[in-house]
């Protein structure tokens, strides 16, 4: 009867998870609010925001270890979110990856199964298909405390991968590793997640993590989720200031907003800088604004070439970073970041601190924000 | 000496007020002990030196003291059974409380160390007794006519026993408890493990090493305590230190109270080893 009615439930267009209008507060604090998402079969999801910011906790709810006050979580048309977390099939990898430190390697990754009453023989073939697969051999008889960070991570990817959940919860789960290592971790999961298809939702308050790994990225803000896409199209089009300022490096000018024939204009110091070409201008009766732009947004000249520069501003500190360079500006009281990719630079001049230079941008790739 | 060599010895050196207290009033008289043991006693009250097993034979043919070594051993195995069974629910809630609440947990844990055991002992006088609070109240209810008999009896002695070590079991067990972290929990129950997979296969396990730990101070404990037994215990269960107490000062047989102290302290030492070599095999894991 169950059988048949997951069957139906389950076509290849629904979902593998939704979550609806999920709300979520502790005492009078409201810490996820509204939050709707879907994901697809083998889809991964990065949930990106600031420490506090929610996320965690849908995180938790989705897992079984907190209940929504309100909403529902259905997954593969079951509704999941009255079951207890071990009746989700649910894994999850933790921050801390959550050894058990009495286990062996092996017994670490065979848990799950057991908890399963899965016969003894699978189970070993499925550890060993799971030490193999995370490139774990000769490590089965190790104790957690005797593996390096790196080799506890894998375990815990193992042991999570080991029962073959529904889907699959990353918390914060490269934060403890090195840089290097963190990169190439993300890269083999990324693949072997894709290779096995499986449903997974990756919290981070790392952008390059959530772009590294994720299809879609779903910017989380004050418990609400301020915009959902794939990582080009929330990085190229933010809906706001706040997502714009919460991926790469980006700068925050003071400038205000003021009424003319020809629509409202915005005006940095003195100079009119440009007219707005968005619905989301705020209306001239609004005059102190933000304007934000990305650093890699603005180019710089010793000369005024369009309508859109601000005026000139002085170099401070150019730093070389590879890639590109950065330029730390001065404009009166603003301190701008400039960034020039490397290439471009032999056929462009020469520039370092006291120099002045004009700024220019192109008006789409800003975003405004009221000043208080 | 080179300044060199001098520091190799500084560990060391931070030892003496330590070692200057111990080695005479611990260690010499503990080595004299041990060796009393193998004198013999005269009826004098004198001890004839010389070398002789005939304490030790004593201690392990007579009935008396075999009957006292067989009291003390069940009762130490008995007290570590019950504190251990009640010591997990508290231990457990202990781990898991946090802030103020944690601390004031603690706080009823310490305090009855905080406070003599002579004191304690008397605050059970005041409950136990014939006259005490619990026989009126019993009394009074028309459960019994004549006042049951607590202090001075097993059941008596065990509840002294048990509250005396209790603190002593909860403290290391909570320790244990409280390295299994949220997470780690979670993991265990996220990844299909109901409450009691859970708790056979994680909490129990990551548990052991402290519960041992409580087990031997306990064990260690109840066998060489005095005060218990010579002020809670009936005197048809002899314990080993009052009977210690009894053929050293009363009888003056300093011999063989010598032999029955060294036998304690050979079986303590012999249940610590044993319990620490158990912890190596079952949790290999605790000491990396």
């Amino acid at each position: 009867m169950q059988a048949a009615f997951h069957a139906e439930a389950s076509t290849a267009a629904d979902p593998a998870l939704s979550l609806n209008s999920l709300r979520k507060s502790f005492g009078s604090t409201l810490v996820v609010d509204r939050c709707d998402l879907s994901l697809k079969k083998g889809e991964i999801l990065a949930l990106l925001g600031a420490s506090g910011c929610g996320k965690s906790t849908l995180l938790n709810m989705v897992a079984g270890f907190e209940t929504p006050d309100y909403g529902t979580i259905v997954l593969e048309g079951e509704r999941i979110d009255e079951l207890p977390p071990n009746r989700r099939n649910i894994a999850m990898v933790f921050q801390s990856y959550a050894m058990f430190p009495h286990l062996t390697v092996a017994d670490n990754i065979a848990y799950g199964l057991r908890a399963r009453h899965v016969s003894r023989t699978t189970t070993q073939a499925r550890v060993n298909d799971m030490i193999h697969l995370l490139k774990l051999d000769g490590l089965a008889n190790r104790y957690p405390a005797q593996l390096s960070g790196g080799q506890r991570q894998r375990v815990a990817v193992a042991r999570a991968l080991a029962v073959s959940p529904r889907m699959l919860l990353l918390d914060e789960a490269f934060s403890a590793l090195d840089r290097n290592l963190r990169e190439d971790m993300q890269l083999e999961l990324s693949l072997l997640l894709r290779d096995m298809n499986v449903t997974t939702i990756l919290v981070t308050h790392d952008q390059r993590e959530a772009f590294a790994l994720a299809d879609r990225v779903a910017i989380m803000e004050s418990g609400r989720i301020a915009q959902v896409g794939t990582p080009e199209e929330i990085y190229r089009d933010p809906t706001s200031s706040s997502v714009l300022r919460f991926l790469g490096t980006t700068n925050r000018i003071s400038a205000r907003v003021s009424g003319t024939v020809s629509g409202p204009q915005v005006r940095i110091r003195d100079r009119i800088v440009f007219y707005p070409l968005s619905d989301a201008t705020p209306a001239p009766s609004v005059l102190p604004v933000w304007v934000d732009i990305r650093a890699e947004d603005i180019t710089i000249s010793n000369a005024p070439t369009s309508i859109h520069e601000t005026g000139p501003a002085t170099i401070v500190l150019r730093t070389f970073l590879g890639s590109q360079e950065r330029f730390v500006l001065k404009l009166d009281d603003d301190q701008i970041v400039v960034d020039r990719p490397q290439q471009a630079r032999r056929n462009e001049l020469r520039l370092g601190p006291g120099d002045r230079v004009y700024l220019d941008f192109d008006p789409s790739s800003c975003r405004f924000a009221f000043a208080q | 000496m080179p300044a060199r060599s001098l520091q190799r010895f500084a560990p060391w050196l931070w030892l003496t007020p330590a070692a200057a207290l111990l080695i005479p009033f611990f260690v010499i008289p503990l080595l004299l002990t041990f060796r009393n043991s193998f004198y013999s006693d005269d009826p004098m009250g004198m001890l004839i030196p010389g070398f002789t097993l005939a304490n030790y034979s004593k201690i392990v043919r007579d009935p008396y003291y075999l009957g006292v070594f067989e009291n003390t051993v069940w009762a130490a195995l008995l007290v570590c059974l019950v504190s251990i069974v009640m010591s997990y629910p508290l231990s457990w809630v202990l781990a898991r409380a946090k802030g103020s609440g944690r601390a004031f947990l603690l706080w009823t844990v310490y305090l009855p160390i905080y406070v003599s055991v002579i004191m304690r002992v008397f605050g059970w006088i005041f409950l136990l007794s014939d006259g005490g609070l619990f026989n009126q109240a019993l009394i009074h209810l028309g459960a019994t006519t004549h006042p049951l008999q607590m202090m001075n009896s097993f059941p008596g002695m065990m509840v002294g026993l048990v509250h005396r070590y209790l603190p002593l079991m909860v403290l290391p067990l909570a320790t244990s408890l409280r390295k299994i972290d949220d997470a780690i929990l979670r993991a265990a129950t996220g990844l299909g493990g109901n409450r009691w997979f859970v708790w056979s296969r994680i909490v129990f396990p990551m548990s052991l090493p402290g519960a041992v730990v409580g087990l031997q101070l306990v064990f260690a404990g109840v066998l060489s305590d005095y005060v218990i037994p010579s002020l809670m215990g009936s005197p048809h269960f002899q314990m080993l230190a009052p009977a210690i107490y009894y053929e050293g000062i009363t009888n003056a047989s300093w011999a063989l109270s010598g032999a029955i102290a060294s036998a304690v302290i050979a079986i303590v030492a012999l249940f610590l080893l044993s319990a620490n070599l158990l912890v190596r095999r079952v949790a290999p894991w605790a000491s990396l």
